[in-house]
This record gives C-alpha cells, structure tokens and sequence, in this order.
C-alpha cells in the first residue's frame, strides 16, 4: 500500500475559475525520494499545500488524498506530526528569535514535556552537527543554516513524509547542495519519505527515486529520472529541465541508461557542447578600483584587502565567490554606500551607476506595476512615453501593468525591478545575484535580455553564486576569495583553468586531466 | 550568578533592591552602594555601570537636591535660600533618598547582566503563556525590521537620488520608504504564520514552553540562604531598634550589635555573585 496516494486531484482557488490542478494522480510509497519539478505556475506549490491540511488554501478540491490507505481528512490532528513541511524562504519560516526556540516550537505546540523535548532536541542536534549554533540569533545565521534549522524543527516530531516547497530556492549553490545531501542522508537513513518541489532539478534527478512533472497543473510525466528525462528531452521547451550532462548524452544518441552525474557521463565518453560566443573586450575602462581595503568596524575582521577590480566598456563582468566573501560589500563601496578605509573608485567619466539588489521587493514603492514604471519615472524627471511604453514592451510587462508587484511571480518582480533601474539611464548596471530563486526559463529570458542591454552599450557587473548562468551570459568572471580578486579572466579560461568551480563542460573535457 | 536558574536570580534580585528600598539607613545603604559597586564589576567588568554613570549621578542628585528644597520639616536651618529654610534633617533625608535611589538602579543594572531576556522570559512563561509568546514573536520582529530598514534605505536612496530635492519630496520619500517596510513586513507575516500552522500552532489550546534552564542542588541552597537571609533580616528589623529616624527628630546613628549583624547578614547576601565567581575560579585555577 503506497503511503501517499493521490487520485484524480483537481483544485481550483476561491473567487477564480481557472483549476490550478486538473486530474492528478500519483503515488507514493514509503521511503521514497521523490522530486515535483515543472515550469513556473505550473502548481508545485499549490499541489503540495493540498497535502498539508493545515496550510491548505481556500477553494474547490475534487478528487481525493489517501494517507496509508485512508482518505487524509478522516485523520485527526496529529497529522501535523505524520507530514512535515519545509518552505522556500528560510527567513519567513522562522517563528522565533533563537536557534533552540525554533527548535523547539513545533514540539511546543503538541506540548511535549520538558524532558521530553530537552532529549529530542539533543538527538536532533547532534545528528545535524549543529552545536555550535544552538544559542545564536536566528538573524546572524546563513541562509543554509536557517534551511537546516527548519529541517530540523520538522524532524523532531518525526514524520512519516516530509514536504519541501523549493528549500533550495534562496540559497547559494554550495548551501543548496548540501541542504539536499543532507535531506538524501536523512531519507536513506531512517527511511523518512521525501516529496520535494524543486526547479533546481540538475542535483535532485540524481538523489530521485521518482520524478513526477507538471505542466499547466497536469502531470506531464512521471516514473523513474531516467523515463521522464528522455520524455522531456523530447519536448523542445522543456529540454531545459534535463540535467546538463543527461541531455548531452541524449544528445549523442548513445545507447545505455541516462547518465546523471559527470562520474556516469564521463564513464559513457559523454562531450559537452557549448554555444556561447564571446564579445571582444572593450579597451576603455568605465570603473576601476585599485587596492580597496575595507573593515566594517574598526576592531572588525578586514573584509576587502589591496583589491582590484576593472570594468571594460560593454562587457559582462561575473563575480563570483562564496557566501560572506564581501562580494555584496563591494557592491556597496562601488555605488559609494560604504567608503573604503583605504583605495579609490574611478568611475569614467559620464558614465552612472544603476543597482539592482537581490531581493526585487525592496525596489517596490507603488501600488501597481505601472505606478512602479510610470510614476516613478516621473518623479525622477526621466519620463518618456514612447521610450517607457518601448521597453515594457520589451520586459514583456504590458500584461501585468494593473497588478500589485508582490502578486507577480519572482521572474516578473525581477524585470519590473530592473525595468525602474533602467529608468535612470544607467549606463552601468550592478546586479546582485538576479538569478537568486529563479527557474531555468526566466534565466534563458534573462540571459537574453542582458545580452540586448550590452549591445545597446551598457557595460555590466553582476555578482553571482550562479555558475551555469554565468557561463551563459558572461564575458569574464572574476572570483573573490580572502578579500582580494584572485582570478579575473575571460569566461571561457576562467572555467577551463579551474578544476572544482567550473561548469559541467569543462568538468567533462579529457584535454584537461 | 549568570548560570543560575532565573528563579534563583530573581530572588536575589528582589532582596537586593527591596533592602534599599525599605530600610533608610545610612550605614545599610552606603553598604548596599558600595557592595553592589564591587558586585557589578565582578559580573561585567563595570561596563554598564560606565555606560549608565551620568544618569544615575544626576537621578542621585536631583533627589539631594529636591527633597531640601521642597521639603522643610526639621530643626536644625543651615541656611535660607530665596526665602526658604533649608534643614539639616531634610538635607540627609535627601541623601538617604538619593543613596537608595542609587543601591536600586546598581542592583538592576545588576540584574541585567544576570537576568538577561530569556531567563525573563522564562519567569513570565510560568504566569502568561499567550503574553509570553507573543512578547517572543516581537522580539524576533525588532532585529529583522532593523535589518528590512537598513536595506531598504540604501535601495531607496540610489533610486531617488535622481529626484529633485527639497523638503517636501524628502518627507515623501520618508512615508515612501515607510510604506514599503510596513507591506513588506505584513507580506512577511503571512508566510510566518503559514509556518506556525504547518508545525502545528494553535491545535493545542495550551502549549508548553521549553527552556534549557535546571534547578540544580545549587539553586536549591542559594533560594534557602536568600529566604533565610530575608526572614532574618526582617525579624531583626521588627525587634526593634533599628529605624533610623530622620522626622520630626534626627537621632544620631547608634553602632549596636544588631545593626552590626544586620549589616553583617544583608552584606554578605549582597556578594553572592562575588563568592560564586570566586569559587569559579578557584576551580578552574586547581584544575591548572
């Protein structure tokens, strides 16, 4: 008897006539991993909720849920314990202000006793590693190690199924491969069933037992990561969702099953391909620093050491780095919200800096979409029709102009947020991270967009965890390590010098090893 | 000190600052002044007591000062100011106030390093469970709104650096930047409240609350000295004998065995944290 069993599920939210979810079904069994992908609005989310009736959103539901056998709503409420869920951003989802309060407030809620609660929490702390965390503020922690708390709050009232809703969504690459290594070692270990949303799909194809894709709120495929590949590889708009090196083995037309890790594509003789032609590097330099030391705090560790850094007219400049590098920090020095202690921005001559932070709600200032192009470009004096009307257009948003920007998806916000960066006529963009949350379609559209605004003679910095995205849009990349640049060379040497950070091409290219 | 159980702490909380408060006498509050001096050191190295210094000398001397000019009961004139008389008795009333004024404020900044927010927390959760909760769900709010805050600023004053200046666009940038911090923060809450429901919140009536603190044997000990302590000192006080009287007539401090023992007990309540730290590290110091 499969553990979750979904049959004919359709959903359709109040005060609207268009079903979100039409006639799906599937199972899941015990101690499986399974991953939901599918496009953007495709309803992950929407399915994942139904599952969780605590969380489940208003509206008309037909079909039906089974849990072990048993329609889900003939069960009390301590189904909340049975089926844990894990959202997508790790500062929302935390209730509290500390590490062990987070910890122990699901376990609050179903009043455990004192002892009880001390013991769980010691387990679960010491399988997660995380000692040294326990009495930190949640604020100070990372992005990963807030993921890592939510996980382990849901765990100590040991589920039977966990549900994730996109967990790795906001994180760094880095953080978001160990979260989902961490999230294998847990179902292999004790059996804890999976059901994770993700459209980071290159990693989760590996762990899956099943793979389940929807498409406009149907399941397009489902079955085995190697059956619903080769499905989706034969669908043109969806080759994208085929991890890089499973498509270029489908590519190859070998025979044999789908590789989904370089060590299986490798063993197949799998060769990568990459399309990218790079723009000659511009001589003049737009901005330069030389030798930028920075500490926030005069007793502060020294963030940014003897950096430098150079921008060439039109091109695409990536920086990349870990997590606390200081690459956000030098950001800030470079739009001149921080001043180095020591060293100096150049910034050529009519040249203007437009900045577009990670997070596009902090761009929002109106009610609609077309106060926060329209209004805004008035009020700072920059308006014109015919140019304003020409690039909604061309982000696209003259559909979406009446809606309120929280109600867009994360990809609209992101170009209504960079269209109002535009408005100020800009002719160096500084991006931090646009790709932060975002699915594989909305980065090709990007990638794209970018790629116009350099021919229209904007030159670009962009800060990115994004490796794959990088390789698709960049000219060079420059990598940030201990406070200073120590790599800043064009993409494609760049990549093929390094041997860890590096894209799944040049991962598989023999010349190198 | 800083180990205890909140219980603990608070009980030598409540005896250190009720002593001044209620027994006006100049021997037991310079005692109290000056103990609570070296206690505070001990626990942080003086710190807050240089951070508050400027305040607590001027509440201490606004109460010298306003009690003689205010009040003129007594015998004994020193001298007349603007036609008032000033006496004696309500000069060193003055001071008795200021001294105890003092003694609390020392015996809370105290208290601070001690009893810091989670052990209150803990005090509150035992009488208001839905206060204490909430007052939780606040306290995380206040270093993310400081944080939404700050970000918000630096995108705000990139994206307006274009607009022209002048007092009345500045104050609608103000309310601009305001509102967004405010719908972010509600578009915030929704999603915190969604995560409440998933893990559970609100099926229960009740809730229990879970805090890392034990009431060890040591705990134990010390609640009995300071109830001790405080019964004994209260008994010595009713015997008799012990007022020091400032109205109508002022009597001069009498030395007494009583008071010497008084002084002796509520002295060597005050210094518990001083021979709890040194008891630390005594053991750390053989151990080496």
């Amino acid at each position: 008897m499969a553990l979750l069993q979904i049959e004919n599920l359709s959903f359709t939210f109040a005060l609207s006539s268009r079903p979100v979810l039409q006639n799906i079904s599937f199972e899941v069994e015990a101690g499986e991993f399974v991953l939901l992908c599918g496009t953007t609005g495709s309803g992950k989310t929407t399915l994942l909720r139904q599952l969780k009736k605590e969380i489940r959103p208003a509206g008309q539901q037909s079909g039906a849920v089974y849990y072990r056998g048993k329609p889900l709503d003939s069960y009390g409420e301590n189904m909340v314990q049975e089926i844990g869920m894990v959202f997508q951003n790790p500062d929302a989802q935390c209730v509290t202000g500390s590490v062990w309060q987070e910890l122990a407030f699901s376990l609050e809620n179903q009043q455990t006793q004192v002892s009880e609660m001390r013991r769980r929490i010691a387990e679960m702390v010491s399988f997660f590693g995380m000692e040294q965390l326990m009495n930190k503020p949640i604020q100070t922690l990372s992005g990963g190690e807030k993921q890592m708390v939510a996980l382990a709050s849901v765990l100590l009232l040991r589920p039977a199924i966990i549900l994730l809703d996109e967990p790795t969504a906001q994180l760094d690459p880095v953080a978001g491969r160990s979260f989902l290594q961490f999230l294998k070692q847990v179902n292999e270990e004790f059996g804890i069933t999976v059901l994770i949303a993700e459209h980071h799909t290159e990693d989760v194809f590996a762990m899956a037992d099943k793979v389940v894709f929807l498409k406009d709120g149907q399941v397009f495929s489902q079955g085995a990561p190697e059956t619903v590949c080769r499905v989706l590889y034969t669908e043109p708009k969806l080759r994208r969702f085929v991890p890089q090196v499973s498509a270029w083995f489908l590519e190859s037309g070998k025979q044999g099953s789908v590789p989904f890790t370089v060590k299986e594509a490798r063993r197949q003789g799998v060769q990568g391909s990459r399309q990218k032609r790079f723009a000659p590097m511009g001589e003049e330099q737009v901005l330069s620093c030389r030798d930028i030391s920075f500490r926030y705090e005069k007793h502060a560790p020294t963030v940014l050491q003897d950096l430098e850094l150079f921008l060439y007219k039109g091109e695409l400049l990536a920086l990349m780095g870990a997590n606390g590098a200081g690459k956000s920090t030098l950001l800030k020095i470079l739009l001149g919200l921080e001043k180095p202690q020591r060293g100096k921005v150049k910034i050529g001559s009519g040249e203007q800096l437009g900045y577009l932070a990670q997070n596009p709600m902090l761009h929002f200032t109106h009610d609609t979409v077309r106060g926060e192009i329209y209004e805004y470009a008035k009020e700072i004096g920059t308006y014109d029709a015919a140019e304003t009307e020409r690039l909604v257009r061309w982000f696209g948003l003259d559909e979406l102009l009446d809606r309120h920007p929280y109600d867009l998806s994360g990809g609209q916000q992101q170009k209504t947020a960079l269209l109002s960066v535009l408005l100020q006529h800009p002719t160096i963009l500084l991006l931090d991270e646009p790709t932060k949350g975002m699915d594989a379609a909305f980065k090709e559209e990007l990638a794209e967009l970018l790629r116009q605004l350099k021919d229209g003679g904007k030159t670009i910095l962009m800060v990115t965890h994004d490796i794959a995205f990088a390789e698709s849009s960049a000219d060079r990349c420059a990598m940030l390590f201990d406070g200073g640049i120590t790599a800043q060379q064009p993409m494609a040497e760049f990549f093929a010098d390094n041997y860890f950070y590096t894209t799944a091409y040049d991962k598989l290219r023999e010349e190198q090893r | 000190m800083k180990q205890r159980h909140p219980i603990t702490c608070l009980l030598y909380l409540a005896g250190t600052a009720a002593v001044p408060m209620l027994w006006l006498h100049p021997v037991v509050l310079t005692e109290a002044v000056i103990l609570l001096v070296v206690v505070n050191w001990i626990l942080d190295s003086g710190r807050q007591m240089k951070h508050n210094l400027g305040m607590m000398l001027v509440l201490a001397v606004m109460f010298l000062l306003v009690n003689p000019l205010f009040s003129h009961r007594g015998r004994i004139v020193l001298f007349t100011l603007w036609e008032n008389p000033i006496t004696l008795e309500s000069v060193v009333y003055g001071g008795l106030l200021a001294l105890s004024l003092l003694s609390v404020l020392l015996a809370f900044l105290a208290g601070n390093v001690y009893l810091d927010a989670d052990k209150w927390m803990y005090l509150f959760s035992r009488v208001a469970q839905k206060t204490t909760f909430a007052l939780l769900l606040c306290m995380r709010e206040i270093p993310v709104l400081r944080q939404r805050a700050q970000q918000l600023h630096a995108v705000h004053r990139l994206k307006y650096r274009a607009e022209p200046g002048g007092l009345h666009r500045r104050i609608g940038r103000g309310a601009r930047e305001l509102s967004a911090l405010v719908s972010w923060s509600l578009e915030d809450a929704l999603l915190v409240a969604q995560s409440m429901r998933a893990r559970g919140y609100g099926l229960h009536k009740k809730r229990t609350f879970y805090f890392s603190y034990r009431f060890r044997r040591g705990d134990m000990l010390l609640c009995c000295f300071f109830v001790l302590t405080g019964v004994a000192l209260f008994f010595l006080r009713r015997s008799g004998g012990l007022v020091f009287s400032v109205y109508p007539r002022m009597e001069p401090v009498l030395w007494s065995v009583k008071l010497g023992i008084g002084c002796l007990l509520y002295g060597f309540y005050l210094i518990t944290p001083v021979w709890l730290e040194m008891e630390e590290w005594q053991k750390w110091h053989c151990f080496k």
